[in-house]
């Protein structure tokens, strides 16, 4: 693989939950959230990497992480060799920005477009002064809005518009990582191939690095080179796109890759899950995915599992039965 | 061919904005027959589920019909006062809504809120109710019955509260199910468990549906038959294999190839430039016309109807029998 651009290692997001005054009289210990729990992750320089999972999986919270938006109860994130705390300097919060899910509500409905651009342009001194105004009609053209946008405010654009004033917003301070929290999934189909075409093109264009937190396996498939699997807090599954949605190896993202509804007349999903996600209070001792797996064994509801070599190059599974023959399927 | 359970006639509905009446629905026409699925796609504001409203007669204010009719069996409902209307459409449709947290009453116990509608409408007592509650919550899936009849809506997931409500709306044995995108707020998961479950009961008890959503995949793995509107209009309709494999309305081609695919990477995604017309403005074109793939000058006429095409199937394209624009088209987007 090529330089790692953000590299996390053994990050964990903790959120401690309110208790009741019986409780804390009888010294319980206090219940806990376990968002994110334990993820490695490594972004390469220029390459997409999808994060997908249902909600609750903890996806959103690991993109927070990422862009410095919570402080991690454990681990690490690194810029190249620069490590990230949550407390960031001004150069350091340029390197990672963040598009986020909702356009109508990340965005200061009080100032115009052109305002906020021309904030943080200045705040982060990018470009000399006499030149903001040139740097604005930039941006512009760069997510192909026109140059009036700038004048106006966010209630007069449209969803897809918006979300490209969302990218604008990001780009503006020129960084090296993108982390895009499900940046299409409030958007209509069409204006949603739009936007995902702008970022193939950003991407390309600008040799950005990207973490795409999504929970559609087909818009991942369409942007992503590679994708990680989270399920309850936990990376279960990671490799090139093509191999994972090929050749998947973890029961959960065969699972995920079922259920996705298909676009040709007379497909029936062949296998729906048992069951829901657990929680992420009470988790269990072994594999977290043990109680919804079609092929869990006594193992799994003791050892956790941890993440090892299968299928393709790269490709790795946190499951017992990866390389068992048992895990052989159609 | 036995009458249609629901038939959907010239429907023209209207809502007063502070710019002006906007026509949000301008003449949809359709019907369902018994046991029969039928897909309303489009995108926001195009009109779908103020069509789905307006069979219940559950429109918001303000908006409202002006034009058109609904038929029951036969039976035009839009001609019947409120209280009647109301009596002759529940007898046999109810519909599924999209939104589980705000469709449940957050105060009752769900198995209250079942047994509701058997006591009020099919005179069941409150004892027989209650069971009737546990074997509905048993059909569609919910484990441990018995239990979560005495649950809150918010002591369940978002998979299970929606199964409450379709468990709702089977309490009268209906025969037509409406469902205004039952799934969108589901995990992948989770949608194919209830995709699945709605599927089960369609064969099982011969009830026909209405799907409105915006999900062409989950459509075309439910439905039997589709009918895609844009504007306020139906622009195509077919059956499902028809319309996916072979569109002959520009839109319905676009919105196809906008959509990525799980089993293969698209070089690029098709995308549809600009946006709906505005609709509080008369329609006197094509409304397609400056959005759509052919970029054909001559579309400037009258706005073009529904052309029957053979086969049940109808696009209102002025250019559908172009053959060879369509073969074109089909091989530039592969």
């Amino acid at each position: 693989m090529t330089e790692a651009a953000l590299t996390v290692t053994g990050l964990s997001q903790h959120f401690p939950l309110e208790q009741g005054t019986l409780d804390r009289l009888r010294r319980r210990p206090r219940p806990v959230l376990r968002a994110v729990d334990g993820v490695d992750l490594v972004v390469g320089r220029g390459e997409t990497l999808g994060l997908v999972g249902e909600s609750g999986c903890g996806k959103s919270t690991l993109g927070r992480c990422i862009v410095g938006l919570y402080e991690p109860t454990a681990g690490e994130v690194r810029f190249g060799s620069e490590v990230l705390d949550a407390k960031r300097t001004r150069e350091q919060r340029r390197h990672v920005q963040m598009v986020f899910q909702d356009p109508y509500s990340s965005l200061n409905p009080r100032m115009t477009v052109g305002q906020t651009l021309r904030e943080l342009l200045r705040l982060h001194q990018l470009v000399p002064r006499a030149s903001v105004d040139a740097r604005c009609r930039e941006l512009m053209h760069l997510v192909g809005l026109p140059e009036h946008a700038l004048t106006s405010y966010p209630r007069q654009f449209s969803g897809g518009q918006r979300q490209r004033i969302g990218i604008a917003r990001a780009l503006a301070l020129e960084p090296q990582v993108l982390v895009a929290d499900e940046p299409v999934s409030a958007l209509d189909v069409s204006v949603q191939a739009n936007v995902l075409n702008l970022l193939s093109d950003l991407k390309t264009e600008l040799g950005l690095s990207m973490l795409f937190v999504a929970h559609n396996m087909a818009v991942v498939r369409q942007v992503c080179d590679r994708v990680a699997v989270m399920y309850l807090g936990r990376i279960v599954e990671t490799g090139a796109t093509s191999d994972v949605f090929a050749r998947p190896q973890h029961p959960y993202t065969r699972l995920l890759l079922a259920s996705v509804p298909r676009m040709r007349p007379g497909h029936v999903a062949e296998q729906t899950a048992q069951g829901e996600p657990g929680s992420p209070v009470n988790l269990p001792k072994g594999c977290r995915f043990a109680s919804r797996c079609p092929l869990a064994f006594d193992r799994c509801l003791v050892e956790d599992p941890a993440l090892s070599a299968a299928g393709g190059a790269g490709q790795q599974a946190a499951c017992h039965l990866v390389g068992a023959p048992e895990a052989v399927h159609a | 061919m036995s009458t249609p359970l629901l038939q959907v006639e010239d429907l023209h509905i209207d809502v007063p904005t502070r710019r002006g009446l906007l026509h949000a629905v301008r003449g949809v026409s359709f019907q369902v027959s018994p046991g029969e699925a039928l897909g309303l796609v489009g995108e926001s504001g195009c009109g779908k589920s103020l069509t789905l409203r307006a069979i219940l007669d559950l429109l918001p204010h303000p908006a409202e019909i002006v034009r058109g009719r609904v038929l029951v069996d036969g039976v035009d409902v839009t001609a019947l006062d409120r209280a009647a209307r109301r009596k002759a459409v529940s007898a046999s449709i109810s519909m599924v809504f999209q939104d589980s947290m705000t469709a449940l009453n957050p105060l009752m116990r769900i198995g209250d809120q079942i047994a509701e509608a058997p006591m009020a409408r099919l005179g069941y007592s409150r004892s027989a109710s209650r069971v009737r509650a546990v074997e509905l919550l048993r059909q569609v899936g919910v484990p441990d019955p018995e239990r979560r009849a005495r649950a809150y809506p918010h002591q369940l997931s978002g998979g299970l509260r929606q199964r409450v409500v379709i468990a709702i709306a089977l309490s009268c044995e209906p025969r037509l199910l409406l469902c205004d995108e039952p799934t969108t707020a589901l995990d992948v998961t989770i949608q194919a468990q209830v995709l699945q479950l709605l599927q089960g009961l369609r064969r099982e008890s011969d009830l026909a549906m209405l799907l409105v959503t915006h999900d062409l995949a989950v459509v075309s793995e439910t439905c039997d038959r589709l009918a895609v509107m844009y504007a306020g209009r139906v622009v195509e309709d077919g059956s499902i294999g028809q319309l996916v494999l072979e569109p002959r309305h520009p839109y319905t081609f676009s919105l196809l190839r906008s959509v990525p695919d799980p089993d293969e990477v698209r070089q690029r995604l098709l995308t549809i430039p600009g946006a709906p017309p505005d609709l509080v403005q008369p329609v006197r074109s094509c409304p397609f016309q400056p959005r759509c793939i052919f970029g054909k000058p001559d579309c400037g006429g009258a706005e073009p109807v529904l052309f029957e095409l053979g086969g049940a199937r109808h696009s209102a394209c002025h250019h559908v029998d172009d053959a060879l624009s369509w073969a074109d088209l089909a091989k530039v987007h592969a």
